[in-house]
């Protein structure tokens, strides 16, 4: 058959060929896709598959309560820095009608209009910003108006300590570190080093929660703060990375570093975000913070452990009971209209007993409604008891401004320059204050965001 | 034999440099077998273990719950007293040698493993077809055509390649999107009937290795280029082609990225997603991950032993030149 | 000679549809980004060369350049050099070469996430295989590379760690081995070439097409580099593993300087550009193609 073709009509079969291919998939892709139906509403969600349980019991529950409304919820992957997939779906006009936004990414996305405003829908459910916990409902806002709901409050963090490696070391396993000064004293032992210097039982790893989170557990525990938000004169607020305590945070950290060397100890913990080899778990780590969804991998991991929890130590002067709240949020990106039904979902989901319980029972999180009952149960618990100390008597949260990836960016390149670099923690930070606050200006004239008022 | 024994140091350090490149997956079976509270031990050991306590005389496998000052909780897994816990001294506990298979049937619980292998199969069908018959007559094109422009196109195609895909990604996304492709196969399929730069390059690599003098005969006997892409270039680079087919299916198995931008559906994920979806934001379900990591290499795997027959096969030139 | 260039064009059409539908449109756009600020959700707004010029005043910029560089100096020449060695390994007549070969050619399709959990402890400087290895061999405790954890470190630890990908090329190698003709090395035996001699002067010259293009494919993948520091370390410690791409994902997708990312890419495509032409032209005397 071959042998018949002549030059030009093959070359003909071969165009039409590649031509024909392509359009016949996308004619049948077109014809595949479903019909918009009024009363769906498309939810993302950024959770591992150990939650896909609790969350179909979820929609399955929402569901039930709200029959005319269906939920088609899936899977869109967050960092915690980048979204990459909820980025790219609104800068192209796609995108759910409701997503899960962690709370470090929202006065940023909010600034930089990727969420919709949720005020007058806020406003008209009758719900009060009260019946939250405090930090999370000021991480849901931006200059006054309402970006998200609070879904979930992570109390950060609990201290954590091996009671068998106390009593080896001949210390109280009754008795955590109160102060500073007990921690380094305790810290130094409970190392354990080989002639070399190589870590066999390390005390504690002070930047363990990676680059710039660790500064906002230690620089809010020795009573220091990374930034004043916005008043009158301020219309920005002031980027203060150089605030003298958290200085004190960083130069105990850098002392710490530079006592056990800090190539030796993050040698002794490398880890793979989330999939480490913990050397806590592994019983090796005396001491450590612990995230509260860390509670079921502790069960898992660690069955054999004999541990303590209680509050993170903090100097004489610094702040104690203290914490900062983190957690996820629900929100609706900006190219959404506030559909009712999206509202009522993420109303329902935050703030009713139904959802709050499964959020709580199910998924190890704490709500950040406050008055979810479920805090009736989690205060009671031995461990769990603990982290609800935490949330109740926390302040802070992370610093809330429209740069925000760039500062943790540039705080956690401070802490490199100060612990490996050798560089004075003062000159450090302040560099970092510097760019941090030029980078808000620049963006704030790109935002047209000097006016006191409104983001947008 | 002359020989002898370079054949044997060849041999040798074959076997040794086998066992270095297996370890990943050595490992990751391994792991995948072990119990939840071995798992996260710091020492790198490589055989599965379990704990087991003496009971009533017999040896029976326990699983630790928690500590209570002194004494370990344990709760049993076989035998008459099953489900029941005791505590006891941690010194009476030992650790033996014990597969958890487990970890596959929670593994394959833990997300929709059939539906996702099914979406993963289509597309890595798809993309296999496309570009192995996409590659192959766009590398003819510029191997075995002598024509105007070829060199430009060449240069072109590999320009394509230097660009970050992190900056082309949002016009790419809007151009999807305006053609109506978003949330279908579409997006992660139609470009591979579009030809793949590294690939086409390779062919074209291959593809001028072929002495010239086999398609002038060809062509004296009166072939047209379809003809002598048909019967004399694509049998001579069956083992190219099966290099592109094996690469392509690869990718695309794996591809976490182009899935999980261009679609917008759990029922439409593929596997590479859900083995994300195993890996948590602050802990994992370690055994759980590595047991699917094995279930989605060993396809990969047992590809390649069969394909690799027609890889070494080589371009056979010896034969047609007899 | 006119129907010859439609037949090209025939042949082709599949590459030219491809790059004219998918790939026209997002280069000349992100060329445009360069020139523009466009912090993603908000239109770009045109700033001329602002972009390219705060470039040159990016000390981080410079660094990644330099990590980038360092990685493609050592990866790209190593896992040639390895990937050659272990083709002509498994090119040999051995009992069960089929297992050998499949392998060797299992790290490169164990998925990210399971490799980098291995790697991380792997390398980890003091339980880790590596160094446990280095230990068997008597190196002193102070010549203990910190891998990972130490700045000076980390950029080796991942070459090391791509090394474990050389399979892969080795593939294409044997592929290619498989087609020098046996005849020619019969020759040289006569004429009394010794193996180094056949090697030099058959072998790599028969497969030199494959070499130039694992090298050049090597090249533009390696200045590409961003999934294994992605997942890994995140550009550390101190920065030692940030490369190039991994700065311009930071600045485009956590920062929302899209813009500033465009003008990234469209200098690093500037520099891979010119390395190809370089690695192309001065190949052209030593790559043998059939005539």
């Amino acid at each position: 058959m071959l042998n018949c073709l002549t030059r030009r009509t093959f070359t003909k079969r071969v165009g039409w060929l590649a031509i024909a291919m392509p359009a016949c998939i996308s004619l049948s892709g077109c014809l595949s896709k479903p019909a918009v139906d009024p009363h769906v509403i498309t939810v993302w969600q950024p959770f591992d598959a150990s939650n896909q349980a609790a969350l179909d019991h979820l929609v399955a529950a929402f569901e039930k309560s709200h029959p005319n409304i269906k939920v088609r919820m899936s899977f869109a992957s967050n960092d915690l820095t980048s979204s990459q997939k909820l980025f790219l779906a609104i800068a192209g006009g796609v995108g759910p009608d409701v997503t899960f936004v962690d709370g470090q990414q929202l006065s940023e996305w909010a600034a930089r209009g990727a969420l919709a405003d949720l005020s007058d829908a806020f406003g008209k459910s009758g719900l009060k910003s009260d019946g939250f916990w405090n930090p999370r409902w000021r991480e849901s806002t931006f200059r006054g108006h309402v970006f998200a709901m609070p879904w979930g409050a992570d109390p950060n963090f609990a201290f954590l300590w091996n009671k068998d490696l106390f009593r080896k070391a001949h210390l109280d396993p009754e008795k955590p570190p109160r102060s500073i000064d007990e921690l380094d004293a305790m810290v130094d032992k409970l190392t354990a080093r080989d002639p070399q210097g190589n870590i066999n039982i390390l005390g504690i790893n002070p930047w363990e929660w990676s680059g710039a989170n660790c500064l906002f557990t230690w620089g809010y525990a020795f009573g220091g703060n990374l930034y004043k938000e916005p008043d009158a004169d301020h219309p920005l607020g002031t980027v203060t990375a150089d605030d003298p305590k958290v200085v004190n945070a960083l130069e105990w950290m850098a002392k710490f570093g530079k006592k056990y060397d800090v190539r030796k100890v993050n040698a002794f913990s490398t880890q793979v975000v989330g999939v480490g080899n913990d050397p806590f778990f592994a019983g090796k780590a005396a001491m450590r913070l612990l995230h509260v969804s860390q509670i079921k991998t502790l069960h898992q991991y660690a069955p054999t452990m004999d541990f303590g929890i209680g509050l993170i130590p903090a100097p004489m002067d610094g702040e104690y009971p203290n914490g900062w709240i983190g957690g996820w949020s629900l929100a609706v990106p900006r190219n959404r209209e506030v559909r009712p039904e999206a509202f009522e979902f993420i109303k329902w989901m935050c703030t009713s007993d139904e959802a709050t319980a499964i959020e709580a029972n199910e998924m190890e999180q704490f709500p950040a409604y406050a008055k979810s009952p479920v805090f009736d149960r989690l205060k009671k618990d031995p461990v769990r008891g603990v982290f609800y100390q935490i949330l109740a008597n926390a302040k802070h949260v992370r610093t809330l401004m429209p740069v925000q990836g760039y500062y943790m960016e540039r705080l956690g390149r401070a802490m490199d320059e100060v612990l490996f670099g050798g560089q004075p923690a003062k000159s450090a930070l302040a560099k970092a204050g510097v760019d941090v606050t030029k980078r808000l200006e620049s963006v704030a004239d790109e935002l047209a965001l000097h006016g006191t008022e409104t983001a947008k | 034999m002359k020989n002898h024994p370079v054949r044997i140091i060849g041999f040798c350090a074959l076997v040794v440099l086998a066992v270095l490149f297996s370890l990943p997956f050595i490992w990751q079976i391994s792991t995948s077998l072990k119990t939840e509270d071995q798992v996260g031990k710091a020492e790198l050991d490589l055989i599965p273990r379990a704990q087991v306590l003496m009971v009533d005389g017999s040896l029976v496998e326990v699983k630790p719950v928690e500590r209570k000052g002194d004494l370990q909780v344990v709760q049993i897994k076989e035998g008459p007293k099953k489900g029941t816990k005791v505590s006891v001294n941690p010194s009476q506990l030992r650790l033996i040698p014990h597969l958890e298979w487990s970890n596959y049937s929670e593994g394959f619980k833990a997300f929709p493993f059939f539906r996702m292998l099914q979406n993963t199969l289509t597309i890595c069908f798809l993309v296999v077809i496309g570009s192995v018959l996409s590659c192959s007559l766009s590398a003819y094109g510029l191997a075995c055509v002598q024509w105007k422009g070829r060199e430009a196109l060449f240069w072109a195609m590999l320009a394509t390649m230097m660009l970050p895909a992190q900056v082309t990604m949002i016009p790419l996304f809007q151009t999807f999107k305006g053609l109506g492709w978003i949330n279908t196969i579409l997006p992660l399929v139609v470009p591979a009937f579009c030809g793949n730069a590294f690939f086409i390059f390779m062919l074209r690599q291959f593809y001028r290795t072929i002495p010239a003098s086999f398609m002038e005969a060809a062509r004296i006997d009166g072939a047209s280029d379809m003809r002598i892409w048909a019967t004399v270039v694509l049998p001579l680079s069956k083992a190219a082609l099966s290099v592109v087919a094996v690469f392509t299916f690869i990718a695309a198995w794996n591809d976490f990225l182009g899935p999980l931008l261009y679609l917008m559906d759990d029922d439409k994920y593929t596997l590479a997603i859900g083995l994300a979806r195993l890996q948590g934001q602050y802990s994992s379900d370690w055994g759980r991950m590595m047991a699917m990591s094995v279930v989605m290499t060993l396809p990969l795997v047992i590809l390649f032993f069969l394909a690799q027959r027609t890889f070494v096969e080589g371009i056979k030139l010896g034969g047609v030149k007899g | 000679m006119k129907s010859r260039t439609w037949t090209g064009l025939a042949f082709c059409s599949p590459l030219i549809i491809g790059l004219l539908c998918f790939t026209v449109l997002p280069v000349v756009a992100s060329f445009w980004f360069s020139l523009c600020n466009y912090p993603i959700l908000e239109p770009p707004r045109f700033v001329g060369v602002a972009n390219y010029v705060e470039l040159a005043r990016d000390d981080r910029f410079w660094h990644s350049v330099r990590n980038t560089f360092l990685y493609v100096a050592g990866a790209i020449p190593l896992g040639m050099v390895v990937g050659l060695g272990l083709a002509l390994l498994l090119n040999q007549r051995v009992a069960g070469i089929k297992v050998f070969r499949t392998l060797f050619f299992l790290p490169t399709v164990v998925p990210l996430v399971a490799n980098s959990v291995l790697w991380v402890r792997l390398l980890n400087p003091q339980q880790g295989l590596v160094n446990t290895f280095l230990r068997f061999l008597h190196l002193p405790e102070a010549w203990m590379p910190g891998w990972l954890s130490d700045e000076h470190w980390a950029l080796p630890g991942l070459v090391l760690m791509s090394l474990w990908g050389a399979g892969g090329g080795a593939v294409l190698y044997v592929a290619a081995l498989q087609d020098v003709p046996a005849e020619l090395f019969e020759a040289a035996e006569l004429d009394g070439a010794g193996p180094s001699k056949r090697f030099r002067h058959i072998t790599i010259p028969m497969i030199s097409p494959v070499l130039l293009f694992t090298g050049v494919m090597g090249l533009v993948g390696g200045f590409q580099e961003f999934a294994r520091a992605f997942v890994m370390t995140k550009g550390g410690p101190w920065d030692s593993t940030l490369f190039y791409c991994l700065h311009l994902f930071n600045s485009a997708f956590t920062e929302f300087r899209l813009g500033y990312a465009s003008a990234m890419a469209w200098v690093l495509f500037g520099i891979i550009l010119f390395a190809t032409v370089i690695v192309m032209r001065s190949s052209m005397k030593h790559v043998q193609y059939e005539q």
